[in-house]
């Protein structure tokens, strides 16, 4: 009994002593406070003192070391960190609450806020006017930044990751709660629920790069706000836009986003939206668009979107009027627009101006030319009609119903819907907008024209005029698929007679040439020569008269199939910037339907893989063209179509592409290439074609052509007088071309074989004294 | 194979395929509603119903549900539509628990964070609206008020 109740009694001691340890120790922890802190009053050893003692206007400058509370700034100071001081909230409330304005933070690293949804715990809880935060991070807090009735703030380059939590229990990265005037730019955000922005009037949401959430965006009752060249990806939601007025939609990259219901924007009651320039890629939906606009006098604008591989491009509910679509490019989504129940979207704009927008489904034709289909877009497909008003059919996409019930209502009328929308000016190429997003936003139609270009989507408008009818439809191709036949005797291309006219001016006339694996074809000419025409030519992208094929097959009667076969390097490589290189890999990798693995093991083979992260517009001149490559490379066509391939890189990457491209050259690649350096004719052409104003003027060698030209490069050889004569014989029996010059001799060189006229006298034992190389004004040799 | 018996087979599918649109399970119209948490839409605002504390919900008399990811969209989109409704279910604000609504008692007051703003809560007993009520100076509303309540007096409404 005793022995127990001692027991009782040491046990219990041995619980206080805990328990005082414990406390003790977490005492000591809240008081703790290393590194120092300077300010306009002295210095101080712990965070709390130096703000206890600082006055409006003051610098509290803390380096290093870590400061764990929940501190209230109430006067408006500076708090300036040196070597990333840590501000650790304990897992307690707020870290930092700002209750005086214009107070600045700025290079802290913020971190473990409370966790209670409830009391809203933040790394940052503003409640005053004219707050800076600027280049923190801020991580494993509930709430990153949250300004309650703080207008006039700036949240800037501060990176934001909330807490590994179930997503409905994480609080949200940014919140702007009745502030006004606030600026929003190049945060990252991600591990959050969302970035919430309500009832705040004009709001600056720039560069910000928000992802791996819910909604990367929620607007509501937001007047005038502007969301400008923003990355939305990996959330449930880009961003949901809600019961507000003249938002701006700027330039924004929503893609990937593909929760529940995986919309990239959703706009709900939003009236006069402006929507521009944004690309949607790989979306459940790409917009979403409920009663928007709400008001009679007013609208709703989509112009120079992109919408690629969503399942959905547009959903409109059947309410939605007054929305003008003009010059966007719905590619290869699912559903082009859906209608999300009964009922039409009839009063809405296809076409504003005579420019409708671009559709890759479209199977019309420009017999004038003018970048305009001359026959409209229709969206008259059954199987979508009965899916848009009865979700469960939507099972069935992809089977064998769904060509069957198209099939019945192409064969039987009378059970054809009505068209679901009409563009009446559809655009059958892109570049016939006008240059609103060239001038403005350069990047969203040049990426459309490099993935039209990769994809080869452009040639899918087939087309009559002045081809002589022998196009087939591509549509017909796509339910008869044809398998590609073996290359004819060896050729990879094989060119007869190709003309191409534009009115009277005849761009290329009856050129005729042949290529086969393994070998290099240049082609060589001034601007307006006519090799790009030929390049498009061949790609099937523009009418021509006369025949085309690409291992056998025929490029206007199986202009898809043929493209299959060719990889293309534009000239001008225009990916999206704020893409990442390995999204940017991933976009064109669904796009050619090849899978991720090739993508990776190319971007390995081309020395990419160290700069997946970075953003395209971070690259170097020389590792856009190697991630150009890798795209074309993608599917491992026969044939690659290199259009100037290095005119826009210094001499050291122009080395290194070259080297890359004679590799695969050896590997069997069939290069053709338009170009106007000699030293890439040399290295990687077998043949050149001489074109002149659309005439083949001639075909040689390289070599032949360089000097035909007076393009090769002439070594000046210094032997001395005497030897000259002996020189002269020695070069020319090696085959040199060779000139006499008092003293020494010129020789015509090739790039690469510079060492061999001094081999060629060294072995004939003539004394070399100097040696010298001349320019040719022919652009330079590069080697 | 034979044009008739292919044309057989289409026409077989394509009745199979409108066949679906008819297909439509047996439910219990009085069960609670079950709600798979962030992975429904709202029927009002197209927004994830993540929130289970706020999520509401209405069953049609033929065993159809909506559902909100607040319950002052229910209020709206009831409003909006008008559709003939067998139950309203809403959340207990203090317990989480479903009951129906008009058995709830309502507290709206901006100052109440829900997920569309609305601002409306509902509790099982009339002492924990009252001690909301009381707390933020805002009005105690029974079901029938709310649903017919001016949309100026409530927190949030479509102006």
């Amino acid at each position: 009994m005793l022995n127990s109740r001692a027991g009782k009694i040491t046990s219990t001691i041995a619980t206080l002593i805990v328990l005082m340890a414990v406390g003790s120790t977490i005492s000591s922890i809240r008081a703790q406070s290393s590194g120092s802190i300077e300010s306009d009053r002295g210095s101080y050893s712990t965070f709390q003192d130096a703000l206890d003692a600082s006055q409006d206007g003051d610098v509290l400058t803390v380096t290093s070391g870590t400061h764990t509370g929940n501190f209230v700034i109430d006067k408006s100071v500076t708090v300036q960190g040196v070597d990333w001081p840590t501000f650790d909230g304990g897992g307690v409330g707020n870290v930092f609450t700002i209750e005086a304005p214009n107070v600045v933070i700025t290079g802290l690293i913020i971190q473990n806020s409370g966790n209670k949804l409830n009391s809203e715990d933040a790394g940052i809880e503003a409640n005053a006017p004219g707050v800076v935060i600027d280049g923190n991070r801020i991580q494993n807090t509930l709430f990153g930044i949250y300004l309650k009735q703080a207008p006039n703030g700036d949240i800037r380059n501060n990176v934001i990751t909330g807490m590994d939590l179930e997503v409905q229990r994480r609080g949200d990265g940014i919140r702007v709660w009745y502030s006004s005037d606030t600026v929003i730019e190049n945060n990252d955000v991600s591990l959050v629920r969302d970035v919430v922005l309500w009832y705040s009037e004009r709001l600056t949401v720039r560069n910000n790069d928000i992802h791996d959430g819910r909604y990367g965006l929620h607007f509501m009752y937001d007047d005038d706000a502007l969301v400008e060249n923003n990355r939305l990806t990996g959330n449930s939601v880009g961003a949901f836009l809600m019961y507000s007025r003249r938002l701006q939609m700027i330039g924004n990259v929503v893609g990937d986003n593909r929760g529940p219901s995986g919309y990239g924007i959703g706009l709900k009651d939003l009236d006069d939206a402006y929507v521009e320039g944004n690309l949607f890629a790989d979306n459940r939906v790409g917009a979403y668009v409920d009663n928007s606009p709400r008001e009679r006098d007013s609208k709703v604008e989509f112009i120079d979107n992109v919408f690629v591989l969503n399942d959905f491009g547009v959903r409109l509910m059947p309410s939605v009027k007054r929305n003008q679509y003009t010059g966007n490019s719905f590619v290869d989504n699912q559903e082009q627009v859906q209608v999300a129940g009964r009922g039409t979207i009839e009063e809405n704009d296809w076409a504003v101006d005579g420019i409708g927008n671009y559709w890759s489904d479209y199977a019309g034709f420009d017999a004038d030319n003018d970048g305009v289909g001359d026959v409209i877009y229709k969206s008259e497909k059954l199987f979508e009609n009965l899916t848009d008003k009865h979700p469960k059919l939507r099972l069935l996409t992809f089977s064998p119903v769904t060509q069957a019930v198209d099939f019945a209502a192409k064969s039987f009328p009378f059970v054809r819907p009505e068209p679901k929308l009409t563009d009446p000016s559809p655009l059958v190429q892109p570049g016939t907008v006008p240059g609103l997003l060239l001038d403005k936003k350069v990047f969203a139609w040049k990426t459309l024209l490099a993935s039209l270009a990769f994809v080869g989507l452009a040639g899918v408008v087939a087309r009559i005029g002045s081809t002589k009818g022998e196009r087939n439809t591509e549509q017909k191709e796509a339910v008869e698929p044809v398998e590609p036949t073996d290359p004819v005797g060896g050729n990879v291309i094989e060119v007869i007679d190709l003309s191409r006219s534009f009115g009277d001016v005849r761009a290329l006339q009856n050129l005729t040439f042949n290529l086969a694996s393994g070998e290099g074809l240049a082609l060589w000419g001034n601007n307006g020569a006519g090799k790009t025409t030929a390049i498009r030519c061949i790609l099937g992208q523009v009418s021509y008269e006369g025949s085309v094929s690409i291992c056998g097959i025929d490029v206007a009667a199986k202009g898809k199939l043929a493209r299959a076969k060719v990889g293309l390097v534009p000239q001008e490589i225009s990916f999206h910037d704020d893409l990442t290189v390995l999204d940017t890999m991933r976009l064109y990798t669904k796009l050619r339907k090849s899978n991720h693995d090739e993508g990776s093991a190319l971007l390995e083979r081309l020395s990419l893989a160290p700069h997946l992260s970075k953003q395209v517009r971070q690259l170097s001149g020389g590792l856009r063209q190697r991630l150009a490559l890798a795209i074309a490379l993608l599917g491992d066509p026969p044939i690659l179509l290199l259009d100037e391939p290095t005119a826009n890189l210094d001499a050291a990457a122009r080395q290194d592409f070259l080297a890359l491209l004679e590799d695969l050259k050896a590997e069997g690649k069939a290069l053709v290439f338009a170009s106007h350096r000699p030293g890439e004719v040399l290295r990687l052409a077998d043949r050149v074609l001489l074109l002149d104003q659309g005439k083949l003027v001639a075909e040689s060698e390289p070599e032949d052509l360089m000097t035909r030209i007076g393009a090769l490069p002439k070594m000046r050889i210094e032997v001395g007088l005497r030897n000259v004569e002996s020189a002269m014989t020695a070069l020319s029996n090696d085959k040199f071309e060779t000139s006499a010059n008092r003293t020494g001799v010129y020789v015509t060189v090739a790039p690469g074989e510079k060492a061999l006229p001094i081999k060629t006298l060294v072995d004939a034992g003539i004394p070399v004294v100097d040696f010298d190389l001349e320019g040719t004004g022919k652009g330079d040799i590069d080697d | 194979m034979s044009t008739p018996k292919r044309v057989g087979i289409l026409l077989l599918m394509i009745i199979g395929a409108l066949s679906l649109i008819a297909c439509q399970s047996e439910v219990d119209i009085e069960t609670t509603p079950e709600i798979a948490y962030g992975e429904v839409i709202c029927e009002q605002c197209g927004m994830i119903v993540s929130e289970e504390a706020q999520a509401a919900a209405y069953r049609l008399p033929d065993g159809n549900l909506r559902i909100f990811d607040d319950l002052g969209d229910m209020v709206l989109y009831h409003r909006l539509n008008g559709e003939d409704v067998h139950i309203f279910w809403v959340h207990d604000y203090q317990t989480g628990e479903w009951m129906h609504a008009p058995d709830a008692f309502f507290v709206a007051t901006e100052d109440l964070v829900t997920p569309m703003g609305h601002g409306i809560a509902a509790f099982t007993y009339e002492a924990g609206a009252e001690h909301l009520a009381n707390e933020h100076s805002a009005p105690i509303y029974r079901w029938d008020e709310l649903l017919e309540a001016p949309l100026a007096d409530l927190p949030r409404h479509i102006d």
